[in-house]
């Protein structure tokens, strides 16, 4: 049986080399043949069609008799998620398919195969776990995934396909699906719990680092580049920092929004979402949000015991709240919040899919609102309905203006859609990244009354006392036109 | 013939705004945001300014404070819907902000004798019934 994936792995090899000299240019990440790779040198539609190629060719591969019946080559079929999140598909996508990536990359030895279909399923080929392991660590896969965008949804499943066979030319698969997988499975030890536990392979696979297998043990199957290597400073630092927000109601700066950064070694940052758009390990997300609410409410306490009052938004991951390894430490931290302070405190939830269920999301507010008075969600800067957020417990949204000044008009047509849709929900709304006057003033005319950005004021390191701003301090400095 | 600058980024209340006026002797002088509002007032120098809040590139409220700290004299009405959600606490800012006098929107028959009567009469003539 090994000898039939060394010989797979052969073909594989030489297909790369092949691809990479056809495309002009290295294969996506090798081990990840990805439908969705970079792009090539190539037009759009030769890209796909060479992709088209590459999955039939490897499909081909797969279908030889004596490694499609080794149990070992398994499809993972998001069908039932697609289904289950419906309209909501397409918007999730990407997120779904990123986090799949990620799982799989950590249950995968380097020996391991794996390949996204041009139908979003993904193929996995073990090069050593026997079908009942294998199996586990689909099902492992799978559950991860279902617990991440449709929670604790006990209908939900994925079904596992491991191939048996050729007939007829196609690959004969067995299904199953991932619960009944794992719950057969639970008197055995897991082998997906043993390798991650002790960073070794269960049944005698080799050590796990990562999905690479371009430099497996046969050599190496394309040029080996030189990599940037950054130290963690120069590729930017993350930390929080705290936005000014402007009740124009009270004319007031009652509120400091923290918002995530990653600042630059030239002194740039970026802000917000686009701060942690790099990161996908949800324990280095939990690490970052765990950081921010200590920091916080270290400073609201300080603040709290200078006889100063003011309200403290802090950002929450939806991966952190997502799944319960991350969520139960980021909880322990939110007892520890002294109940005096808890009514100055807004969380604001941020990377929530567009599409998540109305129940998952309730079932995640009611995590967190004990700790705090509010609940934000951040959301697109788009008109859209939003009486899915409604009713469960979420206090208001927070929407970034874009900061496109020649689109000003477009923008205030579509900030009202968003307000109405807010009041209608019965929500509060916050808009944050207002770099102009005449925005603040469409914003209050809207009917806004919580206003942020660089018109109002920079992020800074620390909160500052609650302060009075008036609107002739809005022109106060320069105007901007 | 008195001159009116009316700025609003709505074309078709400019135009409503235009008729009437016209109708009532006076003339009409138009600019879609405030950036143009200041080039035409520099230019024109009007007897009064009618400035709407919201506008893109250049909002109301600033244009009315240009306007007055370049003219400490000429008379400006501000005007606003005030937004589906009627704050209307931005007529009271644009007072605040050096308007003379603020009028709500939608505009109607009775505000354009007002404002021609207002544009007529000078700022100490009798104050014309605003919000």
């Amino acid at each position: 049986m090994l000898r039939t994936i060394a010989s797979m792995r052969r073909l594989l090899r030489r297909w790369f080399i092949g691809q990479a000299g056809a495309a002009g240019s290295p294969p996506t990440a090798a081990g990840r043949p990805d439908s969705a790779g970079k792009p090539s040198p190539a037009s759009p539609l030769e890209n796909a069609e060479q992709l088209r190629a590459l999955e039939q060719r490897l499909w081909r591969l797969l279908m030889q008799p004596a490694v499609a019946s080794t149990g070992r080559v398994h499809l993972l079929d998001l069908g039932m998620m697609r289904d289950r999140l419906g309209p909501g598909w397409p918007a999730l996508r990407p997120r779904v398919l990123a986090a799949a990536d990620a799982i799989i990359d950590r249950c995968l030895t380097r020996n391991d195969i794996r390949f996204k279909t041009a139908s979003d399923d993904f193929i996995l080929v073990f090069a050593t776990l026997d079908r009942h392991a294998a199996d586990l660590v689909c099902a492992r896969i799978a559950q991860e995934l279902l617990q991440l965008f449709l929670g604790d949804d006990r209908s939900a499943d994925m079904r596992v396909s491991t191939a048996v066979g050729v007939a007829d030319g196609q690959i004969q698969f067995e299904h199953a699906f991932a619960k009944v997988l794992l719950a057969e499975a639970r008197p055995r030890p897991d082998p997906a719990a043993v390798r991650s536990a002790d960073g070794s392979g269960a049944a005698g696979s080799p050590a796990m680092s990562g999905p690479n297998f371009h430099a497996d043990d046969g050599g190496k199957v394309r040029p080996v580049l030189r990599q940037l290597q950054l130290s963690p400073e120069d590729a930017g630092q993350f930390s929080i920092r705290y936005r000014p927000v402007w009740d124009i109601g009270k004319l007031v700066i009652s509120t400091y929004m923290g918002t995530p950064v990653r600042i630059f070694p030239d002194g740039s940052f970026l802000e917000g979402a686009a701060a942690l758009n790099s990161l996908t390990d949800p324990m280095e997300i939990l690490r970052l949000d765990a950081d921010a609410l200590v920091e916080s409410v270290e400073i609201l306490n300080g603040l709290f015991r200078n006889r100063s009052r003011l309200m403290m938004s802090v950002p929450v991951c939806f991966e952190t709240l997502a799944a319960r390894r991350t969520r139960l430490p980021f909880l322990e931290i939110c007892q520890s919040i002294p109940d005096y302070l808890r009514r100055f405190l807004i969380f604001e939830l941020l990377r929530f899919p567009p599409g998540v269920p109305t129940g998952r999301l309730n079932e995640l507010l009611h995590e967190v609102r004990p700790y705090c008075r509010w609940t934000f969600m951040r959301i697109e800067f788009k008109s859209q309905s939003l009486s899915g957020l409604s009713g469960n417990g979420l206090s208001g949204i927070t929407v970034a203006m874009p900061a496109d000044r020649s689109a000003e008009a477009r923008l205030m047509e579509e900030m009202n859609g968003i307000v109405t849709a807010a009041d209608r929900a019965g929500l509060m709304i916050c808009v944050a990244g207002l770099s102009t006057t005449s925005m603040v003033v469409a914003a209050r005319a809207s009917g806004v009354r919580l206003v942020a950005g660089n018109r109002i004021g920079p992020p800074q390191d620390r909160p500052r006392s609650m302060t009075r701003f008036d609107w002739p301090d809005l022109y106060r400095d320069g105007e901007d036109g | 013939m008195p001159t009116v600058l009316v700025v609003d980024d709505d074309p078709a209340l400019r135009l409503t705004l235009r008729r009437l006026l016209e109708k009532a002797g006076v003339e009409v002088v138009e600019a879609e945001d405030g950036q143009e509002a200041m080039r035409l007032f520099r230019a024109n120098l009007p007897d009064l300014v009618i400035c709407d809040l919201v506008m893109p590139f250049a909002d109301g409220l600033q244009t009315i404070m240009r306007m007055r700290r370049s003219s400490p004299s000429v008379k400006i009405i501000a005007i606003s819907s005030g937004g589906r959600s009627k704050a209307m606490d931005l007529l009271a800012v644009a007072r605040q902000m050096g308007a003379d006098h603020a009028l709500a929107k939608p505009i109607e028959r009775s505000h354009v004798d007002l404002i021609v009567d207002f544009c007529g009469r000078g700022s100490g003539g009798p104050t014309p019934r605003t919000l």
